[in-house]
């Protein structure tokens, strides 16, 4: 279960975050919809300790981690994977150097598995000859979103969240990566909050989704209440559906 | 929605590519993306779509001269793009080309107005500042970003930025113009906003444009038809409303 109270985040004379009040419940796909710079990306790094709230509370299961200090986010870390916006990969490191970077500790061909599980899982494995060898700068940005997002699963955590994980991707990559997102989730029991623009795919991979507008949610539901939804901003997100 | 014929002249607005490749990243020994024949002409909107990695971006870079194709032949209005000494391109006609990139690559140190200033000042040197200054302020307005003169990059939003992009690509009055997704990133809102005044300029403007997205609902509001990357070729296909 995480859970955000009354929390607050400003940047200089920006206020980002108003009040966040919203509880996501443990194995749920959770999406958070909102325009650019209503908060939703903000609320996500509180969670795993890139930013520090204002005011507010986090809990995530039965820990409040509004107070952690940088240390006490290690295990938070390790238990919550964060495919960023950007893939930041780093370029001066091969793609295998990249995926290894959060499983060093394993036995040699124990990662050798879970490599080619994840890039089958994200569907990269066929895409590009020698991948293990390249660098990130020789692979287009799709693929290098696909790339940081198998580099996330590697050391399995139990919370994934995701910031845009389909921003510049075709329709059909975006199709299958919502899957996949929707897939890791039923199989293996993991909480997804899934930060989006993309209401198609949202709708059909979330249980339940939130709009945000100016740093507090206007609208919570289930795809099917999101849907009829009169609120305005929802309403201004579904446009592109109903046209 | 894009209206039917966005034609209007094909007088000196060309682009002709004969069986042009290009690797990944233009890389010198990578394997080849596509081979393509290209002969587009007159002021228009050409939409190109594809999944991700198949080389839309790739392609739209080696159109707009920034990349030398590895084979084939390249013609911008009628002039060999790659004409210049050496392996430089031909300068002349590279100030007819205008491009529009997906990070925006405006100068974070620069103001807004000096944003737009700046390379305007560089391909029309013989332009008086005042002039410029003013030219600059129009586009602002043109694009909904009046009163944004003095602020840097980083204080616009994520569509503000876009559109200070799109208005520095276009005040250079470029006669074949490249936009590389130019709604990536932005909420549905936004990104709507963002194509229907890109549209409207397009219209406006005596240009050839090419416009990469993989939006279909964004491509539908630029023009009835778009180019698909697939296997290595384009095909045209009409986008259904």
């Amino acid at each position: 279960m995480i859970r955000f109270q009354e929390l607050r985040k400003s940047f200089g004379s920006k206020n980002i975050l108003n009040g966040l009040d919203l509880e996501i419940n443990t194995g749920e796909v959770f999406f958070i919809l909102g325009r650019s710079g209503t908060g939703k990306s903000v609320a996500l790094k509180h969670l795993v300790g890139l930013l520090k709230a204002d005011s507010g509370k986090i809990w995530i299961d039965d820990e409040e981690i509004s107070n952690y200090s940088e240390q006490a986010f290690y295990p938070i870390r390790r238990k919550c994977g964060l495919v960023f916006q950007l893939p930041a990969l780093v370029d001066s490191r091969n793609h295998y150097e990249n995926l290894v970077l959060g499983i060093r500790h394993l036995p040699i061909e124990e990662k050798k598995n879970k490599i080619e599980w994840a890039l089958e899982a994200v569907g990269l494995e066929k895409l590009i000859p020698n991948l293990f060898d390249r660098f990130p700068p020789s692979i287009s940005y799709g693929e290098q979103k696909r790339l940081a997002l198998a580099r996330t699963l590697l050391p399995n955590p139990e919370i994934l969240l995701y910031d845009e994980p389909t921003t510049g991707l075709d329709p059909k990559s975006s199709v299958h990566i919502h899957k996949l997102i929707r897939g890791i989730s039923l199989n293996e029991g993991k909480t997804s909050v899934v930060v989006s623009h993309d209401m198609r795919n949202a709708l059909a991979t979330a249980d339940r989704l939130a709009v945000l507008d100016a740093g507090q949610v206007v609208d919570l539901g289930t795809p099917e209440q999101i849907l009829a939804s009169k609120v305005p901003m929802t309403a201004a997100f579904l446009e592109d559906l109903k046209a | 929605m894009a209206q039917e014929s966005t034609e209007k002249s094909t007088e000196n607005l060309r682009i002709q590519a004969d069986s042009i490749t290009q690797t990944a990243g233009s890389l010198p020994h990578g394997p080849e993306l596509f081979k393509i024949d290209i002969n587009w002409s007159g002021a228009s909107v050409k939409v190109l779509m594809g999944e991700s990695g198949v080389g839309k971006s790739t392609l739209l870079k080696t159109l707009g001269g920034v990349w030398k194709p590895r084979r084939g032949n390249l013609k911008i209005n009628g002039q060999d793009l790659w004409s210049g000494v050496g392996f430089r391109q031909n300068k002349s006609l590279l100030r007819e080309i205008g491009f529009c990139f997906q990070n925006n690559a405006l100068f974070n140190s620069m103001t807004c107005l000096e944003n737009l200033c700046f390379p305007h000042r560089k391909r029309f040197p013989e332009t008086s500042e005042e002039l410029r200054i003013s030219l600059a302020k129009n586009w602002l307005e043109r694009v909904e970003l009046k009163n944004t003169d003095n602020l840097l990059p980083h204080e616009l939003s994520g569509g503000m930025q876009k559109r200070l992009a799109i208005a520095r690509t276009l005040m250079l009055k470029p006669k074949i113009v490249f936009f590389d997704d130019p709604t990536a990133g932005l909420d549905p809102i936004t990104s709507r906003q963002i194509a229907k005044m890109l549209h409207e300029l397009l219209l406006e403007s005596p240009a050839l444009s090419v416009v990469v997205t993989n939006d279909e609902d964004r491509a539908k509001q630029l023009s009835p038809t778009c180019y698909i990357l697939e296997n290595s070729y384009l095909t045209e296909k009409v986008l259904k409303s």
